[in-house]
């Protein structure tokens, strides 16, 4: 592990960059020490917070548990071979957008759901960015990082996934009856939550716009 | 991520999750004993909670990915159900985004559509259906100016159009015929600009424009 996690820059490296980026790369660098020395102690990183002990506990079988807590191998048919490609032009169409992707990354740093790696890994996805007006957000719009595995070769090797069928609406209505109550609750980074197995992390790298990392 | 696998994973996960809160539900209906962690929870029947429900279709939990909506037949139940769902999610260690938390009500936005139920109305919200009607005008506005809109603005209003069809019926050849012309171009464009630049005439497409009038 040793050899893998760790950063290759210093906030010093980008001393003539606009001040309003600056503040985002230092404070990059320290979440992402932080996150090194967590990973190197722990082998896990701060954000995996599933907790199996919690779903044996609510009955969740412990194959499910198991997986939920150690982290699930990516159903792959075949290894994808080896891809690097730097983030989409469109992160750099401005400096704005430049420092949303950087503020985004941050956030994800922060959040113990990315670690920074002195090597390669197997496949660096390009990055991208998505917007979304969201009256939840402080500025009312929602950015996320997308890191492209299709173009990578990740998604053409992974195993047909099962159909699976999300609830519409009209099924969502007939289950509800006339003057019934309804509530409503939300889970946070959702996508972020599922472990992954140590030995398949190599397949999901992407890199950072500014420095490179 | 942008894998393709997630969201089968997820929606999966989700539904593990609703199954935890919709069990420990029928075990509160049932009189039985909570599993651990989920007693704190108080039960609440002589309020009318889960514990009075007459039957399981008192109540339902259903998840859409990563947003639980609850129902139930009277206030005590759906504030219990509730906190089953929030106690559920701490002992997993999930993280629940308090601001999108919307207690028990009749009236709720779900998945973008407006629930009433004790009218039994759903609804696109004003301000959607406005911008919808908006998108509408200004494509056909420009058809009959004899003028072309960008891929990336008729791709909106398919979108739109899909999200509205899967609640409320507007008649599929609607979104079939702004389909044909997206689909057959999108192989040759692959960023926000092409997509944004490249223009499709739809002054020439009178299907198209018959059933947006339609």
């Amino acid at each position: 592990m040793a050899d893998t996690v760790g950063h290759f820059w210093e906030p010093q490296n980008f001393q003539d960059l606009p001040a309003a980026l600056r503040v985002v790369l230092d404070e990059t660098f320290i979440e992402e020490e932080r996150e090194i020395a967590h990973v190197l102690e722990h082998q896990f990183p701060s954000g995996a917070k599933l907790s199996a002990a919690g779903a044996r506990q609510l009955g969740v079988s412990s194959d499910r548990a198991e997986a939920w807590g150690s982290g699930s191998a990516l159903p792959f048919k075949s290894t994808p071979p080896r891809f690097a490609r730097k983030p989409y032009s469109l992160v750099y169409t401005n400096l704005e957008t430049l420092i949303w992707v950087c503020v985004e990354i941050l956030r994800v740093v922060k959040l113990g759901k990315a670690m920074p790696w002195k090597r390669m890994p197997w496949i660096l996805s390009p990055t991208a960015i998505v917007f979304k007006a969201s009256p939840f957000e402080d500025d009312g719009m929602k950015k996320r990082i997308v890191c492209d595995c299709t173009a990578s070769g990740v998604n053409p090797h992974l195993a047909e996934h099962r159909e699976m069928s999300l609830p519409t609406i009209l099924r969502l209505l007939q289950s509800m009856g006339k003057d019934y109550f309804m509530a409503k609750s939300d889970l946070k980074d959702l996508f972020y939550n599922f472990p992954v197995r140590q030995a398949d992390w190599t397949f999901l790298g992407f890199s950072h716009p500014v420095t490179g990392q | 991520m942008g894998l393709v696998c997630a969201p089968s994973h997820c929606q999966e996960f989700a539904k593990s999750v609703r199954d935890i809160i919709k069990e420990e539900a029928a075990r509160r209906r049932l009189g039985e004993i909570s599993l651990l962690g989920l007693e704190s929870v108080p039960r609440t029947a002589d309020q009318g909670g889960l514990a009075a429900a007459e039957s399981d279709q008192a109540f339902n939990t259903e998840v859409y990915i990563d947003d639980f909506q609850h129902s139930t037949q009277l206030l005590q139940q759906g504030l219990e159900l509730f906190e089953i769902g929030a106690k559920v999610y701490e002992i997993l260690g999930l993280i629940e985004k308090v601001v999108k938390r919307e207690s028990p009500a009749r009236v709720m936005t779900l998945l973008g559509f407006e629930f009433n139920l004790t009218t039994g109305v759903l609804r696109i919200p004003e301000a959607k259906a406005q911008e919808i009607v908006l998108l509408i005008r200004q494509v056909l506005a420009t058809a009959d100016e004899g003028g072309s809109v960008p891929w990336s603005i008729l791709s909106s209003l398919h979108c739109k159009l899909m999200c509205a069809s899967t609640g409320i019926e507007l008649g599929r050849s609607y979104v079939s015929a702004i389909r044909r012309p997206l689909d057959a171009v999108a192989i040759l464009l692959s960023n926000r600009i092409q997509r944004a630049n490249f223009l499709i005439p739809v002054f020439e497409m009178y299907e198209l424009r018959s059933q947006l009038r339609w």
